[in-house]
């Protein structure tokens, strides 16, 4: 007899896009129980099913999308996860809200996994139990925006749930993103090139169901606590009003201020000149028309819609989610946020990283300011800082791949710079092959070593927020209820090294656990940041499932020591946990001196040693492994020839 | 009596109806400036020093910069400032 699942669906979905044949199959339990779902399950799925040395391109690749035990419920914030190796051998993982989750959940199933190629363009329609390969072949070249409509169209279903790719997915660009509901984009390592070069267009999916919950009283009691915590007029966070009110883009003035934004490609670390016509301030004063949350979530205008009526750009529309616009202004040097906010709508058109293709940008516009690039490289574009005609002419194109310098820069910043040479490579700001995405390093060395050792690449959500709480609002006595073994005055210093291995352990733990619930990880204020047993009583009331505070972060762990696992298997190590050259190198204009190999040392040391990982190697021990059930990783290392001590 | 210039980011900007302004403190640390800020925005103190904490900063953030130093937090109430000091309070 069939396991009865609370919050989870107990059915997978596995598509062979080579053959056609669609499987339905059920969620093994111990996976449900030792990585929760969403992110943890999907990169199971990848651990067990994708070989070390694959083409990323190729059939023998996975490309997973799921949803946790919590999706579909109001906590879910319409959260997922797609997961793949990514074109730069990192785990591939990017998490996305809006309303496709919880679709899927309706739909009966807890997460889908591609695997092969298929012949010409296609398209998954779920529909509870009717799943269906499509033709997509009509889809293919339209952007984001057009394909979705034109799958509700052909459904008859204008409210059917679309995930798709753009453009850049189809071209196999190094910063494809997978989008839906128009503005909502997830996959940072380049996931929309994988969905590309499996020829799969989209993912729609409606679903006819709902989620069953272990104890409704009890989850209902535990999702109250939470909206407590996060009303906007007692919560104890600095960012909650700020973010709820403006959203990301609330980080522009303040950044500033603090002497960490990246402006004209790090080379300054502030951009007073211009700073307030680019800000959220700015952009809600001006442009904002109406709030656009994610499914259930409680934050009235995290995202907004936004209208362009006049001047170059009028009649553009689009949608402000978190500081995408930083990219285009400050980091270019760009002193105009109407240009920016063109730009981020093409991207989603588009289906492009908007932090890639800003990040690239602002590496060439430095190139080509010390002269490295010339007219003759970029094809007659005078590339200078602050040339927003260039951003907007050249995001389709390099889409499109149009044109050899389009196409140069849709490989992206790394393996440009890389190409270039002639010491471009200490201004390609990037690690793992993968751009940065506005997080600072110099003065911030919590998010300095939050950046440099993600399993997948520079990628903030995996230990967000950068900052604790007051840390009166977490009393000694209840720091040492919940062993937190860090102390919260420390972390709050910017630039004091020790500590921060600790804390970023915790974080990336539990942070691990939340985008497996899952849980938006941008309301995590006040104190749900720290003290999990709000989170554990949600697990616990939805799943069924009576796990103590240990066991549930323990499952975190797994997940981070599964991940590091799987870029250790394809050849990552200690010094691969680094930081772009001019963080390490530079010091800031605003008087911040760079992170030097010593103290990166330490904070690295301190970080495996906390992790019980071989300081030397940046792999997880064999005692680490077997204690986290992992004992077949340690098999499959071995079997590698890996060196697990 | 220090001159000071004061960034109100996010929704403080919205509280205060403007993004900056010069000010001249009748005292010196920023509590007096928090103090001082109260009786021209009513209720701005509540927002800084929540009444039921009475603690600075427990919803809030204040960020000092100084001409030739890196930015810091400020948590201690009795912080002095400094003539040229640029707060950013949010």
């Amino acid at each position: 007899m069939a396991r009865k699942y609370y919050g989870w669906k107990g059915r997978i979905l596995r598509v062979d896009l080579s053959t056609g044949k669609i499987t339905k199959e059920e969620l093994p339990w111990d996976w449900a129980r030792q990585y929760i779902g969403c992110r943890g399950i999907n990169s199971k799925i990848l651990w067990d099913e994708v070989r070390a040395g694959i083409d990323p391109y190729g059939p023998d690749n996975r490309l997973i999308f799921g949803v946790g035990p919590l999706d579909g419920t109001p906590v879910g914030m319409g959260r997922m996860s797609v997961t793949a190796l990514a074109n730069t051998r990192c785990l591939g993982e990017g998490g996305v809200g809006g309303f496709w989750s919880p679709e899927l959940k309706f739909a009966g199933y807890d997460n889908v996994v591609f695997q092969g190629t298929a012949d010409s363009p296609v398209y998954l329609n779920i529909r509870d139990d009717q799943v269906e390969l499509r033709d997509a072949r009509h889809l293919w070249g339209h952007d984001t925006w057009e394909t979705e409509k034109m799958i509700q169209d052909e459904l008859g279903d204008r409210d059917i749930q679309v995930r798709c790719i753009g453009p850049a997915g189809e071209n196999l660009v190094h910063s494809a993103m997978v989008v839906g509901n128009l503005n909502r984009a997830g996959g940072r390592a380049g996931l929309g090139d994988i969905m590309g070069s499996k020829k799969l267009k989209a993912v729609a999916v409606r679903g006819s169901g709902g989620v069953q919950v272990a104890d409704p009283d009890r989850f209902e009691a535990a999702y109250f606590k939470i909206r407590e915590v996060l009303r906007l007029d007692t919560c104890m966070d600095s960012w909650n009003t700020a973010w709820a009110t403006m959203g990301g883009l609330v980080l522009m003035r303040i950044f500033n201020q603090l002497g960490n934004l990246h402006t004209r490609n790090a080379l300054q670390m502030q951009f007073d000149e211009a700073i307030d016509k680019c800000s959220g301030e700015e952009l809600l004063k001006k442009y904002a028309k109406r709030p656009r949350a994610c499914y259930c979530c409680p934050y009235p205008s995290c995202a907004k819609y936004f209208e362009i009526t006049d001047g170059p750009y009028a009649g553009t529309v689009g949608e402000n989610t978190s500081a995408l616009e930083l990219c285009f202004t400050s980091l270019l040097g760009i002193e105009n946020l109407s240009a920016a906010m063109l730009g981020r709508t093409l991207c989603n058109k588009m289906g492009l990283d908007a932090f890639e293709v800003g990040y690239t940008l602002a590496w060439a516009m430095e190139s080509f300011e010390k002269g490295i690039l010339t007219t003759s490289d970029t094809e007659g574009r005078e590339l200078r800082f602050g040339n927003e005609e260039a951003l907007i002419e050249l995001i389709p194109k390099i889409a499109r791949r149009e044109g050899g310098f389009a196409s140069f820069l849709a490989d992206g910043v790394a393996k440009a710079a890389r190409s270039t040479g002639q010491g471009s490579e200490k201004w390609a700001l990037e690690v793992k092959g993968q751009q940065l995405e506005c997080m600072p390093q110099r003065n911030f060395y919590f998010a300095a070593l939050g950046v440099g050792t993600s399993e997948a690449g520079p990628d903030h959500t995996r230990w967000y927020p950068p900052y604790p709480p007051h840390p009166a609002l977490i009393s000694p006595d209840m720091a040492k209820e919940l062993k937190l073994d860090f102390d919260l005055k420390d972390v709050f210093i910017a630039r004091k090294k020790e500590g921060k291995g600790t804390f970023l352990k915790f974080m990336t733990d539990t942070r691990a656990v939340i985008e497996s619930l899952p849980f938006c990880i941008f309301l995590m204020r006040d104190k749900l940041n720290l003290d999990f047993r709000y989170w554990l009583e949600l697990f616990n009331a939805g799943t069924g499932l009576e796990y103590s505070l240990d066991e549930l972060i323990q499952c975190g762990e797994r997940i981070m020591n599964l991940e590091r696992a799987i870029i250790v298997r394809e050849g990552f190590r200690r010094e691969d946990d680094t930081l772009p050259y001019r963080a390490m190198h530079d010091p800031s204009d605003t008087g911040h001196p760079p992170l030097d190999q010593e103290t990166w040392d330490f904070m690295l040391d301190e970080y495996y040693e906390k992790r019980e990982w071989d300081i030397k190697t940046a792999i997880p021990t064999r005692k680490k492994l077997a204690e986290l059930d992992l004992e077949a990783v340690t098999k499959e290392l071995e079997t590698l020839g890996i060196e697990v001590i | 009596m220090p001159e000071i210039l004061v960034k109100y980011g996010g929704h403080i900007s919205l509280a205060t109806g403007k993004l900056e302004e010069t000010y001249r403190v009748t005292g010196v640390t920023v509590m007096n400036l928090i103090d001082e800020l109260d009786t021209k925005y009513p209720g701005f103190k509540e927002m800084f020093v929540p009444p039921e904490y009475g603690i600075m900063n427990m919803r809030t953030a204040i960020f000092v910069r100084r001409t030739g130093q890196p930015a810091q937090p400020i948590l201690d109430p009795g912080f002095e400032l400094q003539d040229g000091d640029c707060l950013l309070m949010w």
